[in-house]
């Protein structure tokens, strides 16, 4: 073979990483919007880039998370450039050039003690996905992916939303903590098609949720859902470079329901950084109900290319977010919390590759502003300012001719919230600086057995500005000061990966395991609400991949 | 020697071969010559065997035999490209293959003789290819396939000549087994909401399903069950009945447990996946149908030659797998089996209730002569078996700790034989023997904690004065009900086509006979804890009844029918199917006694097309439904008249007397509800791409339904002087007798009559517009705008009742008549198609526009809206409006309460649901679904409007593994 999109010249390397890529692609899926602290191995999102899914301004405080793991096997199929940068569905004809469907099954296990408050004490998760992309003739590519999870939440949950730490001041919290079971599925899919030097592309996504407590005299019952829709354009100049312009909308709700069955319920809605006052629901009175609705969009313009052998692209984009929360459906104008964002983000990378050696440059960069606007009318204002900084180098060796392959990722991320509530007249400011390294080896055992070995560290290393607890109240002693302690603090990650791939005639068969960690560097102050302990999940997942 | 010589011939063309083993020509010759009497008898046990292993590669097969290759590649019509993915078959037998990148496929093992390869895949149309294969070698053949957008998810809504149901005229809805596995419903009623006009509901088997044809609901939803109650269920050519289904506590039913009895069937029982063909008849039924007053549902379980396939479904509720296979053996039989298993989670995480629904359906089908299996209608004689089982067991168990004392549980399940024998002549003639008999088990509980004050109470079960006890506090009230009704039903029918009058006729004659009842040990409950006390109680109560004493009810029927098509100068064509249907209700227990009621049907559909694509219809009919058994035999009511009520602190000191009564509402007069159903439509069929139009205005009206009308009577109460009645003794006093005095009681009796009146009149449309293939688009529209007015002659007594039994005073109270409710639905739903042959890709989005609703009870509230009054001693007194502002009346103008006189209109609104399908493992699917995917809440009510709440977000996935293709090795 002559030339692949980067000028590989062995076809075998070519489809061992092809399918390797592919492998952690779908074996970590996307699972940004998961109830769990953030020891949950999904730093894969990033490589589902263009998923319709994906949050919008939507940066919440700063927290520890896993280093990311090298994109060794991914080398070979990296003209994902555009699609793992950008978001526009218009680009997809000229990043997917094969036919790939993968099926994986996957359990998952989060537990410990160093949580925040409103993280469960531990999360099992159990699921199975359906994933894949190909071209269609000449002129059209389509990728897609369905993945049904079942989570089992233990007793200790507090949080009556799914995602609590998002960037919304405002969280129900259920301080009963019955256990739940939630089923959730996702469904997304992006089409991209050719017409002369330009390309159209649309990208349309779904998720459910639906979590019920199971056993218990005080009932939570919520649902969520997400329908997320991209739209792109791009005309392309030559084959060197390539400009598009591309939107995206992202629309979410969110209902949940605490009933006295028959114990009573106890709801701290919180508030900013207001002490929230419980409020109790007995079977006398009405059950809690909380509605959200979210609507997010993006829109921006890329840009990628091709020149001296190396590959680039850019991307620059306009966000905003906009949260309305009720607790009062049944009348036409119940009192209202609103919470808005906006922001941008911009982001580059570069690649190049010469003889199997292959190094990449990324950097990305968020921002936004958040105000509330409060149902209470005597309540003052709550605003945030956020940003995520995230540079990212990767280098990967893959040769067709030794048996080793490795790769190495060095990052540096920083992440920064101020956040002001003049209700509570507190005020918090957290940077965070998060380097982090990792590396993977792979040896090819046989012709048809490979095993890698990788391992992560990151170092988690904030410089806070936060208020002391005292005296601010029961809601915020539980339920705010530990995660606010939790983000000014630091602390580390550690993980381990081991991937035995096995190559048939027809694809192959992948076992992929996983253990990390996360604890402070140092042990909590008396003085501080600062949780204890380390928190770790492990996982393990097996994935059948054929290239058709 | 000419049998023998029959024989022989026929052996030879019923060998039979699985998966390229061939069963011996001797062992198939032998049974064929044993005589039809040996098959039928080896036919059923052939059947549940044949079933079991038809998705095994065969048995007992003795030595190979000839066999060929079929090969070749399929290719995309339009464009010539390979496809792949195909699943390639031969039509009855389990092989199967698949189409590789380039299109190829091969088959190996391929059965000598006359065959017929099967091409199918998602957004592909089926390709069906005869060709003759040789004993040996290896035969090229490829295939064409055409790449179609799934028509309105395969629902042909009168807009062309496939949107009728067979052998019928009347506008008609056809769900073929593509829609219907599209659809991805649990039950037929999931089905049914690809009908004009039926609102999306969420999957699963919550509650109680029934179908109301061209009903909207009305403020009670009296409407909605008395049309649910005239829609007929055909299933698999027997009307199945809910006439003898006894399980309710009626009109005085304290504890009131959620089944279908007084209503139509529970749709729960027939799952989605045992469906080959529905076929919705919203217009006028042939004269073939009746028990009926709405319309038709005509159903086909799936039978004959069936490509083995596991079918399953999850939702966080709801989860679900079924099983269906059918093959054939040699030319003269077939056998097939459906199985499935399902279960719903009710409000989970507040409850543990769950709903389960299990069904097994066989179907056998034998033919002896030159008939076929394929064409029932062949000469000769096919006989066609089915036996079906099915239970629905909704369960919420009590839960001590959380909800004591509350429980409630409904087992109802059946099993069905059905026999078809049709002896078919030339040119189509034929004559059909149909006989069925039906037995259903019914077991319905519930348990609720009851809150009394001190309420005397006897548990005597005849008539006559009895010492009674007390019953107060809480206590726990139980109800049982225990039903078991049978339903037997024949029909012979006969099927003359022939050419007369310069056109085509079909002349279809029959006769029916149907016999219903219920061997149920009936309503039971335990003494001790009541469900039903109320002091004196001016409605009765019921005491426990056997339903096996109640006497079977038999009805026969007999209608002629023809359909007369002719083709008209200048390209017109004219079709008319008229009919005449008698129905016979018998007074005695058995068809040989005399009629009680009889109603002639004449019904007549007309069809004139004055140019191939245009059709103008129009069809009127009289249709006639069976009250319910509960109806015809209602329970006996008790009046415990309280003679005595000693109430003192000591409880060995109390004492109640009571005198018991019944009365028996039987109402001998009770007959037949009459409907008039009429129509008139236009279709427009373009042709292009499938576009259609089509436009349906209707009106159809019930007389005659049954409910309750109130007789007014009086019982006389004795009160008795009571002897040592001193407090403290710790002895119960004594009354002496006679009687010190005596004054009336008034009372009520629930009476069923033929006093219900409905009228729904509305328009159905579907526009249908032409495939965008640019973006292999395609999208359809419809609706229905109906409303519902219903009306009855039952008179109302306000919320005094109770006051004027106890209070002696009281010399009469004041009563209503004329209440009418109206409802009104104007609903759209388009369903727009996306589909992408390459992938193997379908999307359906479908939105559903409730473009108007209102329900509202009409009538006068004000203070001379009453009509008359009623004294103690139950007579009517009517008094003529003029009159009653005079002073005597003044204890009587009083507003009427309970009417919701302020109609319910909720502003309009919209929910979207999505679905994607996936062709996976080449003929398998699998397919995303989400009822109102974007979670919308509805609106909530305002000053001037009701409330509108949808259903919440349901999702989930829908697989199907096609077995013989996995177990071929694609």
């Amino acid at each position: 073979m002559k030339g692949g999109p980067l000028g590989l010249r062995d076809m075998r390397v070519r489809t061992t990483f092809f399918a390797l890529f592919a492998t952690l692609v779908v074996l970590q899926p996307a699972r940004v919007h998961a109830q769990s602290a953030p020891i949950d191995v999904s730093s894969a999102s990033r490589l589902w880039r263009w998923s319709p899914l994906r949050p919008i301004a939507d940066l919440g405080m700063p927290t520890s998370r896993l280093a990311e793991l090298p994109r060794q096997f991914e080398l070979a199929p990296a003209r994902l450039g555009v699609p793992r940068i950008t978001e526009n569905p218009a680009q997809l004809p000229d990043e997917i050039d094969s036919a790939f469907t993968q099926v994986v099954f996957s359990t998952n296990g989060v537990t410990g003690a160093y949580r925040r408050p409103l993280d469960p004490v531990s999360v099992n998760t159990i699921g199975t996905s359906l994933a894949g992309w190909r071209r269609i003739g000449g002129a059209l590519a389509a990728i897609g992916r369905v993945a049904v999870d079942r989570d089992a939440l233990s007793d200790g949950s507090y949080s009556a939303f799914v995602a609590p730490y998002g960037s919304s001041p405002f969280v129900p919290a259920d301080t009963n903590r019955p256990a739940l079971g939630r089923t959730i599925v996702t469904l997304e899919g992006g089409e991209g098609v050719v017409l002369g030097s330009w390309r159209l592309g649309i990208a349309a996504g779904y998720r459910g949720q639906e979590n019920s407590s199971t056993q218990s005299s005080a009932s939570q019952i919520g649902r969520a859902s997400s329908n997320g829709v991209a739209l792109g354009a791009v005309r392309a100049f030559g084959s060197r470079a390539r400009v598009g312009l591309y939107g995206r909308r992202l629309q979410s709700s969110e209902t949940v329901n605490l009933i006295a069955n028959p114990q009573t319920v106890r709801v701290y809605a919180l508030d900013g950084y207001v002490s929230a006052e419980p409020a109790d629901f007995s079977v006398a009175f009405p059950a809690f109900l909380r509605r959200a609705d979210r609507t997010a969009t993006a829109w921006g313009t890329d840009v990628a290319g091709r020149a001296l052998g190396t590959s680039w692209s850019a991307y620059l984009e306009r966000q905003s977010l906009h949260e309305r929360q009720v607790s009062t459906v049944l009348t036409s104008n119940p009192p209202t919390d609103r919470w808005s964002t906006s922001g941008g983000a911009l982001g580059a990378a570069v690649q190049r590759t010469i003889r199997g050696l292959s190094a990449t440059l990324r950097a990305d960069w968020r921002a936004q502003k958040g105000d509330a606007d409060r149902a209470s009318t005597s309540a003052g204002a709550f605003r945030s300012d956020a940003s995520q900084l995230a540079l990212v180098s990767e280098l990967l060796y893959a040769s067709s001719v030794s048996p080793w392959n490795f790769a190495a990722t060095l990052s540096l991320d920083r992440d920064q919230q101020s956040a002001t509530d003049d209700a509570a007249r507190i005020t918090t400011d957290i940077i965070a600086w998060m380097p982090g390294i990792s590396g993977e080896v792979a040896r090819r055992v046989s012709d048809h057995l490979t095993i890698a070995l990788g391992y992560g560290r990151s170092q988690f290393t904030p410089s806070a500005s936060v208020p002391s607890p005292v005296n601010r109240g029961t809601g915020y002693t539980l339920l705010l000061a530990p995660a606010i302690e939790f983000a000014a603090v630091a602390s580390h990650t550690d993980q381990g990966v081991v991937t035995a791939r096995w190559r048939t005639r027809a694809g192959f068969v992948s076992i992929r395991a996983w253990a990390s960690s996360m604890q402070p560097n140092s042990r909590a102050d008396a003085s501080v609400l600062l949780p204890t302990g380390s928190r770790s999940s492990l996982g393990c997942a097996v994935s059948v991949a054929s290239a058709w | 020697m000419l049998r023998r010589a029959r024989c022989a011939s026929d052996s030879e063309s019923t060998a039979f071969r699985y998966a390229g083993r061939e069963r011996r020509l001797s062992s198939s010759r032998a049974s064929s010559c044993d005589g039809v009497q040996r098959r039928l008898l080896s036919g059923v046990a052939f059947a549940v065997i044949l079933a079991l292993v038809s998705t095994s590669s065969g048995s007992a097969q003795s030595a190979p035999s000839p066999r060929a290759t079929v090969t070749g590649r399929v290719v995309e019509a339009a464009t010539g490209q390979p496809l792949s993915g195909v699943a390639v078959s031969v039509e009855g037998f389990p092989m199967a293959s698949g189409s590789d990148s380039a299109g190829r496929y091969q088959l190996a093992n391929v059965p000598p003789g006359p065959q017929v390869l099967q091409a199918r895949r998602l957004g592909f149309a089926v390709a069906r290819v005869p060709l003759t294969v040789p004993g040996s070698g290896t035969l090229a053949m490829d295939i064409s396939m055409a790449a179609v957008a799934l028509r309105m998810t395969e629902v042909h809504v009168t807009a062309d000549a496939n949107s009728r149901a067979r052998g019928e005229l009347g506008s008609a809805s056809v769900m073929t087994r593509e829609a219907i596995a599209n659809q991805g419903a649990n039950s037929l009623a999931g089905v049914l909401e690809l009908v004009p006009g039926v609102p999306l509901q969420p999957p699963g088997l919550d509650q109680v399903q029934q179908i109301a044809m061209r009903a909207v609901p009305t403020s009670s939803g009296a409407a909605d069950r008395l049309a649910a109650f005239g829609t007929l269920i055909i299933l698999d050519g027997v009307p199945l009945s809910n006439n003898a289904n006894l399980q309710t506590t009626g009109p005085r039913g304290e504890l009131v447990p959620a089944t279908s009895a007084g209503g139509g069937i529970d749709l729960r029982r027939i799952p989605a996946a045992a469906l080959e063909r529905v076929e919705v008849i919203r217009g006028v039924p042939s004269a073939r149908y009746g028990d009926l007053t709405q319309g038709a549902i005509v159903v086909d379980t799936r039978a004959g030659i069936v490509a083995p396939e596991i079918v399953g479904r999850y939702d966080p509720r709801t989860a679900e797998g079924s099983i269906t296979g059918g093959r054939a053996s040699g030319r003269s039989q077939t056998a097939s089996l459906t199985t499935d298993l399902a279960r719903t989670q009710l409000a989970p995480g507040i409850r543990d209730a769950d709903v389960w629904r299990a069904s097994l359906d066989m179907a056998h089908r034998l033919v002896v002569g030159r008939g076929s299996i394929d064409d029932p209608l062949s000469p000769g004689t096919v006989f066609d078996s089915r036996a079906s089982l099915y239970q629905v067991y909704q369960m919420e168990a009590e839960q001590p700790t959380v909800h004591p004392g509350i429980s409630s549980s409904d087992r109802s399940g059946g099993a069905r034989l059905t026999e078809r024998a049709r002896r078919g002549g030339l040119a189509d003639r034929h004559i059909e023997l149909t006989a069925s008999i039906a037995r259903e088990w019914q077991n319905t509980a519930k348990q609720f904690p009851l809150v009394r004050g001190a309420e005397p109470f006897t548990d005597l079960l005849v008539a006559g004065r009895n010492t009674g006890h007390f019953v107060a506090g809480v206590y726990p009230a139980i109800v049982h009900l225990e039903g078991a009704p049978w339903h037997s039903y024949t029909r012979l029918e006969g099927v003359l086509p022939g050419a007369r009058f310069g056109g085509d006729n079909t002349l279809r004659s029959g006769a029916e006979l149907r016999r219903e009842w219920n061997a149920g040990p009936g309503y039971q409950f335990d003494l001790e804890f009541p469900p039903q006390v109320d002091f004196n109680g001016v409605n009765g109560y019921d005491r426990p009844r056997r339903y096996d004493a109640i006497p079977p009810v038999a009805t026969s029927a007999g209608y002629i029918d023809d359909r007369f098509t002719r083709t008209l100068p200048h390209g017109m064509s004219l079709d008319v199917q008229g009919g005449l249907r008698a129905e016979v209700f018998h007074s005695g227990t058995w068809w040989a006694s005399s009629a009680r009621d009889m109603v002639l049907q004449p019904r007549i559909n007309v069809q004139l097309s004055p140019i191939p694509s245009v059709r103008l219809r129009a069809g009127w009919g009289r249709t006639a439904k069976l009250p319910a058994l509960g109806d015809l035999y209602p329970a006996p009511q008790f009046y415990d008249v309280i003679n005595v009520n000693w109430y003192p602190p000591n409880v060995a000191e109390r004492l109640a007397v009571l005198t018991t009564s019944i009365r028996d509402p039987t109402n001998p007069g009770l007959g037949f509800a009459v409907g008039h159903k009429a129509e008139v439509g236009l279709e427009v069929d373009v042709g292009h791409r499938g576009a259609a139009l089509s436009i349906v205005a209707f009106r159809d009206g019930t007389t005659g339904g049954v409910g309750y009308d109130v007789q007014s009577s009086f019982l006389l109460r004795e009160h008795f002087a009571l002897r040592d009645s001193s407090v403290g003794t710790g002895r119960q006093p004594q009354y002496v007798t006679p009687a010190q005095s005596v004054d009336t009681v008034p009372i009520f009796i629930d009476r069923p009559s033929n006093l219900q009146h409905i009228v729904n009149r509305g328009v159905e449309w579907t526009l249908a517009f032409p495939e965008i293939p640019q973006i292999l688009t395609r999208v359809e529209v419809q609706g229905a705008w109906t409303v519902s007015r219903l009306s009855n002659d039952a008179l109302a007594f306000g919320q005094a009742v109770s006051d004027f039994q106890l209070d002696s005073m009281r010399k009469r109270i004041p009563y209503w008549s004329g209440l009418v409710e109206r409802g009104e639905r104007a609903l759209a739903t388009a369903r727009i198609i996306h589909h992408q042959p390459a992938l193997g890709l379908v999307i359906t989005g479908t939105v559903q526009y409730f473009i108007r609703e209102n329900t509202v009870q009409e009538g006068a509230i004000d203070t001379l809206a009453w009509a008359g009054y009623v004294t103690r001693s139950g007579t009517f007194v009517p008094v003529p409006i003029e009159r009653r502002g005079d002073a005597q009346f003044k204890d009587l103008r009083r507003q009427r309460l309970g009417l919701l006189s302020v109609p319910a209109s909720p502003a309009p609104d919209w929910i979207l649901s999505a679905q994607l399908a996936k062709a996976v493992f080449t003929d398998g699917r699998l397919a995303f679904y989400a009822f109102n995917t974007l979670d919308r809440l509805g609106r909530p009510a305002t000053n001037s409007r009701g409330s509108r709440f949808f259903p919440r977000t349901r999702f989930g996935l829908d697989c199907t593994l096609p077995m013989a293709t996995l177990w071929s090795g694609r």
